[in-house]
């Protein structure tokens, strides 16, 4: 029953573009009721998202992260275009500066010869195999696959976020595809 | 079974991409139908989307970082405002200080060490927990046993969030108490400030200073044993100056007062399924048993 409960829970509310938009625009004008809400709609889908890039309590800041930039470029945010590719392009840029300062951090400490600890529990299995695989892709690779397979982003949108043409997204998600269905092979 | 490989397979992930449209994707989707390495392609694919949603996303972790990110916001916009001449003379003052601050850390190190420390815990009953540092919060996970929590907001303003097995209880103010047994959150006692318990699908719950909350348990006294409602109740003692963690447990919770809330628990699960006769009845032993309860007055009106 529990966890028929919390799987519903998992489920999220399809995004209405004009409705974020209007949320957006308040935001803009200081209404922080709207961010709550511009939250709700899409905060599933980013953490969902971060956590494949950082280990979990990392994902959870780097989210939090992630609104609060939106609050500051809410005014930026051009109508008729969709929040939540929006959001994920704050989200890709906030892990690249979080990635590169956690890199200077362990130059820093590797000096002092210790190393930081960066260990994310393993899952069992396939879920295992496929998160290895997926940690072993480039970046870009990454959230290439990512935002195609788990939010169900069109290609022209992908390429809009990571500012390459649509043809070299296509190319990387058939490399990451590959890469991930040979972890499936091997396994079945 | 291995299948062969269809010369058409790429179809599959053009279709998924939105490369194929109108008859193009028609076509392929009857070529699908009958085509068993296409057909398996198409699994893989789908199955692949399903692995990579992972595991479900903490749904009590994402409040309480929705009300730690408000709150972020909200100092944020209520600092940014256009600099006047007193904001720079303001400026230049705390610069002073920092200036000062670093100069007499350098002095006197020994000075800064006695600070208070932004977190004291204080385990009791053999208790299993770990303690872990972020960015955004001090969190301590707690499986199994007690903990007394004293938290000093002048040292930090992270805040504290204890995880236990089956939610977890963000701290508001400055003391309080967690229990857990078999997985399960048995208890929890303010003593100062106040504290949020946060669970998966239930309603969050705020305790005040002088507040407890106790799990729902199964009633044994009678043979009318019925599954009582969990209940946010003032504790018997005055709590708002209890001595020292190390003594507050049992000053805190007197023995009796964990039986007078079962009472009282057992008289609202009565009223909650509509046998109001037998919560009369039992109103009126609780006003025997604890004629200076705390519920008298509600047990009076019950009972009558």
């Amino acid at each position: 029953m529990a966890v028929a409960v919390i799987r519903e829970l998992r489920v999220v509310p399809r995004a209405d573009d004009g409705a974020d938009a209007d949320l957006l625009s308040r935001i803009a004008k200081g209404d922080l009721g709207a961010l709550g809400e511009l939250y709700d709609r899409h905060a599933v889908a980013v953490l969902r998202f971060t956590r494949r890039f950082a280990p979990h309590e990392d994902a959870e800041d780097a989210t939090q992260v992630v609104f609060l930039r939106a609050v500051g470029a809410a005014a930026r945010f051009r109508a008729g275009t969709k929040a939540r590719p929006w959001l994920f392009g704050i989200a890709l840029r906030v892990l690249r500066e979080r990635r590169r300062s956690l890199a200077r951090w362990a130059a820093a400490l590797a000096d002092l010869g210790r190393q930081p600890a960066r260990v994310v529990p393993a899952p069992d299995g396939l879920e295992r195999d496929v998160a290895r695989a997926l940690a072993s892709l480039s970046e870009a690779d990454r959230a290439c696959i990512l935002l195609a397979e788990l939010e169900g982003l069109t290609g022209s949108e992908i390429a809009e976020i990571l500012g390459v043409p649509v043809g070299t997204v296509w190319r990387r998600l058939h490399d990451a595809r590959r890469r991930l269905k040979r972890v499936f092979e091997e396994k079945t | 079974m291995k299948h062969p490989m269809c010369p058409r397979a790429w179809e599959v992930e053009a279709a998924r991409d939105g490369r194929l449209l109108g008859e193009a994707l028609a076509k392929h989707e009857r070529h699908r139908q009958t085509c068993p390495g296409c057909q398996r392609e198409h699994q893989l694919a789908s199955r692949l989307s399903e692995v990579l949603a992972g595991e479900p996303v903490d749904e009590v972790a994402l409040r309480r970082a929705r009300a730690s990110l408000l709150e972020r916001a909200h100092g944020r916009s209520s600092v940014r405002s256009r600099p006047t001449w007193s904001s720079w003379t303001l400026a230049a003052a705390v610069a002073l200080l920092v200036a000062l601050g670093f100069w007499l850390r350098g002095r006197a190190v020994s000075t800064t060490l006695q600070r208070p420390t932004a977190l004291d815990v204080a385990p009791a009953d053999g208790a299993r927990w770990t303690r872990r540092d972020t960015e955004t919060h001090h969190r301590i996970d707690l499986s199994e046993g007690t903990l007394e929590l004293t938290v000093t907001r002048s040292a930090g303003r992270r805040p504290v969030v204890v995880q236990v097995p089956d939610g977890e209880i963000e701290d508001l103010g400055t003391r309080f108490r967690v229990v857990v047994h078999d997985a399960k959150t048995e208890s929890i006692v303010v003593n100062e400030g106040s504290v949020v318990f946060r669970r998966p699908a239930l309603p969050d719950v705020r305790l005040s200073a002088g507040e407890r909350w106790d799990a729902p348990r199964v009633a044994t006294a009678s043979p009318t044993a019925a599954a009582v409602p969990e209940a946010v109740a003032p504790m018997p003692a005055p709590a708002r100056r209890s001595p020292p963690p190390s003594s507050a447990p049992t000053a805190a919770t007197p023995p009796a007062s964990g039986e007078e809330d079962v009472a009282y628990l057992r008289v609202v699960g009565l009223l909650r399924e509509g046998r109001a006769e037998e919560a009369r009845l039992e109103a009126r032993e609780y006003l025997r048993r604890y004629p200076d309860g705390f519920r008298r007055r509600e047990m009076e009106r019950i009972g009558r």
